[in-house]
Order: structure tokens, then sequence, then C-alpha cells
């Protein structure tokens, strides 16, 4: 697929790969900003390509995943480094103010999340937030389609378990966005 | 699928999250553009680097041949000055002891097959022989030289110095070897 054919497609799922960006960077806006940015980079250098086997959708959230993890690698490198004396130019977790901005309810919500292990905690992302099927979360995360659903149940149950102890009442005053697609 | 109640509040929470999300999300065109400018950056410095690869391969190339030049001259320049001095210099034959019939003991001469070869082995031989005699003249020579000095080194009693008596002389013949006042002192005893 061409670039000028598939900028459109990109557009249309601005908003929702730099959601799984911010999830990918630990919700660190300036990183998914940067990761975002370098997703885009590879595809006009032709070293991620599309070649219609997946869901456009599918592919960029595979391609922003691996970014994002090879980004990570290089920041803990240059952490290491500056840990070691050598200056180095990274960034800081995350902006104060973007902080202050979220209500306190979601910011809960965001420490009860990062208290689940990763692969858990994608599989839930890609399937409420992205609205993907449990087959299309497994393709992106590169794992078979069981594993896939063994990772969201068991992080189903630790997330209802952990909202039930921080007592989040996540039933009422919530500006509620219905997804009525599928789960498989 | 029917979500459970659980699912559908949990969905609720991510989805309040999803809305957060969209209203900070940067821009696509700011993003796609820096992706473009970073892109045509790399590019042009790809090309600069490209750019400067070629100029040092062709600087290496040059000094290389250059290097090469200077040592092909430097050894035909060392190739030819042996011949120069050797020119100078006085052949040294070390002196041949001539074989029967000239010929080599150790490599007898091959039979030439073609009327040349055996006028080049005929002036070979004659060439042998005739630096075999300059040698054995040289040889004669040198042995016959003596040097011009060596008449004032010869003294009168060279001739006593330079013999000794025998044992079976008889003591007449051997008193001329003592000096005078011991052989007057002899006669009157």
């Amino acid at each position: 697929m061409q670039i000028s054919d598939l900028k459109p497609e990109l557009e249309k799922l601005h908003e929702a790969s730099y959601g799984w960006a911010l999830h990918c960077c630990r919700r660190n806006h300036a990183q998914a900003e940067e990761v975002l940015q370098t997703v885009y980079l590879k595809i006009l250098q032709g070293k991620a390509c599309y070649r219609s086997e997946s869901s456009v959708k599918t592919w960029l959230f595979a391609v922003i995943r691996k970014t994002a993890s090879s980004e990570r690698r290089k920041h803990l490198f240059e952490a290491l480094k500056s840990m070691a004396g050598v200056r180095s130019g990274i960034r800081q977790p995350d902006q104060p103010d973007a902080e202050l901005e979220r209500s306190e309810m979601q910011q809960r919500f965001q420490r009860v999340l990062m208290h689940l292990p990763v692969r858990q905690r994608e599989t839930l992302h890609l399937v409420f937030y992205q609205d993907l099927s449990l087959s299309e979360a497994a393709e992106v995360m590169n794992v078979s389609v069981g594993t896939a659903r063994q990772h969201y149940e068991r992080g189903k149950k630790r997330l209802r378990e952990l909202l039930d102890r921080e007592g989040i009442d996540y039933g009422v005053g919530w500006r509620r966005k219905e997804n009525s697609g599928a789960v498989l | 699928m029917e979500l459970a109640g659980d699912e559908k509040r949990i969905r609720a929470l991510f989805s309040e999250l999803s809305f957060e999300d969209q209203i900070c999300a940067p821009r696509f065109e700011r993003l796609w553009n820096g992706a473009e400018n970073r892109h045509s950056g790399g590019t042009a410095r790809a090309r600069r680097f490209r750019t400067s690869a070629a100029v040092i391969a062709f600087g290496v190339a040059c000094f290389v041949a250059a290097c090469v030049l200077a040592i092909w001259s430097w050894s035909a320049t060392s190739t030819k000055s042996p011949v120069q001095n050797v020119a100078n210099v006085v052949p040294q034959v070390t002196p041949e002891v001539p074989t029967p019939a000239g010929r080599d003991a150790n490599n007898p001469p091959v039979r030439p097959r073609s009327h040349a070869g055996r006028k080049q082995n005929i002036k070979q031989t004659v060439a042998r022989h005739r630096s075999t005699e300059w040698a054995a003249t040289q040889v004669e020579t040198l042995s016959r030289w003596q040097s011009p000095t060596s008449i004032l080194m010869a003294s009168p009693t060279g001739v006593v110095f330079n013999s000794l008596p025998q044992l079976n002389e008889s003591a007449e013949e051997l008193k001329q070897f003592l000096p005078k006042n011991e052989a007057m002192k002899e006669s009157n005893q």
C-alpha cells in the first residue's frame, strides 16, 4: 500500500494510536508523542510496511508497541548512563500539569492499572479501550489467542479485586461512552 | 457476546480514560509533518554522508595509487643501481680448477639440439676457458708479488737467524754459531 493511500487511514486511527502509544509509554505524554512520530517516520522510510495481512489498526498497533518497547529500552540505557555520571537527555516520566488536570478518580484508576502485570494490562487496554477482539489483541501482542484470553481473564479478575479494594465507585457519575462491539 | 455488569463498568472506566486522552492528543498533522521533516533531514544527512564517503574513498584510492607508484619507481631504481655499481668494480674471479676437457663435473653440458644452441654452448665454453686462464695468471702474479721495502728489512745475520744447527753436526761446525770471544776461550782451553 502506498503512503498516500495509508495516510488517511492513519489520520483516522490517530487518536486511538495515541491512546495505545500512551499506554505503551506508561502514560508519559511526551514519550507517547515521540513514539508515534517515530512510527510515522518508520512508515515514511519504508521500515514499517503494511502488507495487507491484517487490518491497518492491528498492524499499526503492533508497530507502535514494538517502537515503544525499543524507545523504553533506549531510555533505560540513557538512565543507566546518567546514573553512571554521564549527562543524558532523558525526560521526566510525567508532566505535573497533565496530572493535575486529571480527575482524582481517573488517577486512582490509572494507579490500579499500573499494579497489573504488563501483558494483562495490554490485553485489557486493547479489548476495553481500543475495542479490539481477543484475536486482534493477540495479533498486536504477538501471542496466541489462548494466551491472550488467559491474560484477559486473569487481568479482569485482578482489576476487579483491585478496584474493590481501592473503593473506586465506577458505577455512578462517569461519562460513559458505551462500546457495543463484541469482545470476540 | 453479552457483557456482564462488571465488564460494562470496566469498559466505562476505560471509556473515560479514552475521552481524557483524546482531549490531550496532539494533532495528526503536527506529528506527520514532524516525521516528514525528520525523514527529509535524514535523507539529506544520508546524502551528505554518501558524498563525504565517496570523497574519502577517492582520497584513499589516490593515496594508495601514489604509494604503489612510489614503491614501483623505488624498486626500479634500486634494481638499476647495483648494475651500475658492478660496472665500476673489477670482477673478482675465484680461481677454478679446470675440469678435464673443460667440462663441469657436476653439471655436464646438455648436448644442444639446435644449431643456435650448439653455437651458444661453444661461446659459453670459450668464455669459461678465458676466465679460467685469466684467473690462473692473476694467481701466479699475486704469488710472485713482493713488497718493495722488504730489502730494507734484511740484515747480515739474517742467514744465522734463518738457520738452525742440526743435531748430527760436528762440534767444529757448531762453533761457528758461537760469538768470537767464546770461540777463542774454547780454543785456549
